[in-house]
């Protein structure tokens, strides 16, 4: 007996595409433990020190070097160019004498001269009593 | 020292006079009052030290002031001190705090005044030590012209052009510092100020002015080294 009764359509269900799979399906046997990943921040580390390694051993060969190449320093006997002043006949004469001690006596005094005494200044105070 | 116990009094002052200004009590009112005048005494006896310091610097004969300027302030000194002397006893007489006004008031009248003639004396006390010093200048500019005059024959033409042409730098040097002196000095005795502000101001544009001098002197002294070192020797 036949019916006309429509059935309703199967739902739509969304088909998920499963990777085709080639070749005969390999025996599972025993499970292989997968490979140990080394973190990168290990890798980065160890780079980072082995780096640190060579430059501190080509920094200390370089300073090595420096310090060899240096020369030691040796007090060097330099003969200072002085020229001898030739007097003059003037310089002999008392009143000369007596006025290059007075210039060196009066250069002494200015130096010592101040236009202003600080230790003379009045104090300062306050006048009004504000009552 | 003395300064010092004026600070501690004048400090004691202002806090007494704090509370009787807020509490207005009878204490607080004999506290200020008291206080008050301890601060005035002792206000007028650092005044008068002060002055009493002045006096000797300028009685101190090497000090370069002329006889007549040191007379003069010797005189103005001596009165002001003597007006110090008779205030600080009516500071004792003070018996309330309206009087303690009156008192200080007619110091303060005088206080510009006498500021300004303190100011005066100082400058003239400065003027005096670079005249000191112009003193010896002057004797030298005079002793290396003779030198130059009696020995310069044995010196080469070329340098007795040098020296001569030396000796007329350190002669301008010497008439730059007597215009700077000169400038000074009237501005010194003609001093007239409005306040202590004012007087603060003057005195250090005369200050600066007196340094600008002492630098001419000492540039000429300077060229005066040089002279004489070309003088001393043949090469």
């Amino acid at each position: 007996m036949q019916t006309d009764v429509q059935t309703p359509n199967p739902p739509i269900v969304p088909q998920v595409e499963t990777p085709a799979t080639y070749g005969p399906v390999p025996e599972q046997t025993e499970s292989i433990p997968p490979k140990k990943k080394i973190p990168r921040l290990a890798l980065v580390s160890v780079s980072v020190l082995i780096l640190s390694l060579v430059a501190l051993v080509i920094f200390q060969k370089n300073n090595a070097s420096q310090l060899s190449l240096s020369p030691t320093p040796t007090p060097v006997a330099t003969i200072s160019a002085t020229p001898t002043r030739v007097l003059n006949a003037i310089a002999t004469q008392s009143a000369f004498t007596k006025f290059e001690t007075d210039v060196d006596a009066l250069t002494r005094g200015i130096a010592n001269t101040q236009t202003q005494n600080q230790q003379l200044l009045p104090p300062r105070l306050e006048l009004p009593l504000g009552f | 020292m003395q300064f010092d116990l004026y600070r501690k009094a004048n400090s004691d002052f202002q806090v007494a006079k704090n509370e009787y200004l807020k509490f207005k009590t009878l204490t607080s009112q004999a506290t200020a009052l008291e206080k008050t005048k301890s601060m005035m005494n002792l206000r007028d006896q650092l005044l008068r030290s002060y002055l009493l310091v002045l006096y000797e610097k300028v009685a101190d004969p090497n000090s370069g002031l002329t006889a007549i300027t040191r007379e003069q302030y010797q005189n103005i000194l001596g009165n002001e001190i003597s007006y110090l002397e008779t205030h600080a006893q009516t500071i004792a007489s003070v018996a309330s705090l309206e009087d303690a006004e009156a008192v200080s008031r007619e110091l303060e009248s005088r206080y510009v005044v006498q500021q300004t003639t303190v100011r005066q004396i100082l400058t003239g006390l400065s003027l005096g030590q670079l005249a000191v010093a112009t003193k010896f200048y002057d004797a030298l500019v005079v002793d290396a012209k003779a030198l130059v005059t009696n020995y310069g024959a044995a010196l080469s033409v070329q340098k007795q052009e040098t020296i001569n042409r030396w000796v007329l730098q350190i002669v301008n040097k010497r008439s730059f510092y007597q215009q700077k002196v000169d400038a000074i000095t009237l501005q010194n005795i003609t001093l007239d100020v409005n306040d202590l502000e004012d007087l603060n101001v003057q005195y250090n544009t005369m200050m600066r002015g007196l340094g600008e001098a002492r630098q001419y002197l000492v540039e000429g002294i300077s060229n005066l080294v040089e002279l004489r070192d070309a003088i001393k020797y043949a090469n």
